[in-house]
């Protein structure tokens, strides 16, 4: 194992397990300050992959994004960011189970058809045929605009998403 | 050298916790910040194929989702603070 791999390997690891304090976190301060090691871990990854300047604008961005996140929740001590007793609990199970199958179709749609006729132009496979996951993938990204079809439908995803999770949010705590 | 693949791996499982998180995390900090994290495992990805054209060209679509990310982030808090502020103090639409 080379030192890069191993260095690697560490970030992955790191990123990973602060992801996990992020989800575990109950305070948003706490989450601010994991989210703020995961971005540093993702930073150092991207520096491996020679990309030193998306590295450093994504170091200063993810800096002033948890800035701006450290302020909202300082200026909102009384609420902002805390969670509220939930009072319509089938309301929200109703939410997670929605949210989950919508999640499935979207990813059965992007990779099953879509995505597959964006990334393999020309080389269609077989009706009927199994999606053979991510490394079958990468391995047949070479010379393909595969990111146009992977990455940019996950950002235009997870704008919607986050539109709809504030209007939800805000609809449900004033109503 | 880096394998791309596990690039491509570390990058599908933050963009699933960033999902796990805005689908099952109840306080709105935290809700923003996993789906921040869905825009960082984007912008990973990007990094990871251009890795793989040997060009810039995901660089350039990853600098394109950073700084969407910033705005993102700003504009989500803003519409925190006026929502906070209640519909009295909201501005008119």
């Amino acid at each position: 194992m080379t030192p890069t791999l191993a260095l690697f390997y560490a970030a992955a690891l790191c990123a990973l397990g602060s992801v996990g304090m992020v989800l575990r976190s109950r305070e948003p301060r706490q989450a601010i300050r994991w989210l703020a090691v995961t971005l540093a871990a993702v930073a150092a990854i991207e520096l491996l992959l020679l990309a030193p300047w998306v590295a450093i604008a994504a170091a200063t961005a993810g800096a002033v994004v948890l800035a701006v996140f450290g302020f909202v929740g300082q200026l909102g001590r009384a609420g902002i960011g805390r969670p509220r007793p939930d009072e319509r609990p089938s309301r929200r199970r109703l939410e997670l189970v929605l949210g989950l199958l919508l999640l499935a179709a979207s990813a059965w749609i992007l990779l099953g058809t879509w995505g597959r006729q964006l990334a393999f132009p020309g080389h269609d496979l077989a009706p009927g045929a199994a999606f053979g996951g991510l490394g079958q993938l990468a391995a047949a990204a070479e010379g393909e605009r595969l990111a146009l079809a992977f990455a940019l439908p996950l950002m235009i995803f997870a704008g919607a998403l986050g539109a709809l999770t504030l209007v939800d949010r805000a609809q449900s705590e004033r109503g | 050298m880096v394998p791309v693949t596990h690039a491509f791996y570390l990058a599908s499982l933050l963009l699933l916790a960033g999902l796990v998180g805005l689908l099952l995390r109840r306080p709105l900090v935290i809700t923003l910040l996993c789906l921040e994290l869905t825009l960082v495992a984007a912008h990973l990805a990007l990094v990871a194929a251009s890795r793989i054209w040997a060009s810039v060209d995901g660089h350039a679509l990853a600098l394109l989702g950073v700084a969407l990310m910033v705005a993102q982030g700003a504009v989500a808090a803003g519409l925190v603070l006026v929502w906070r502020r209640g519909p009295s103090d909201a501005p008119p639409l």
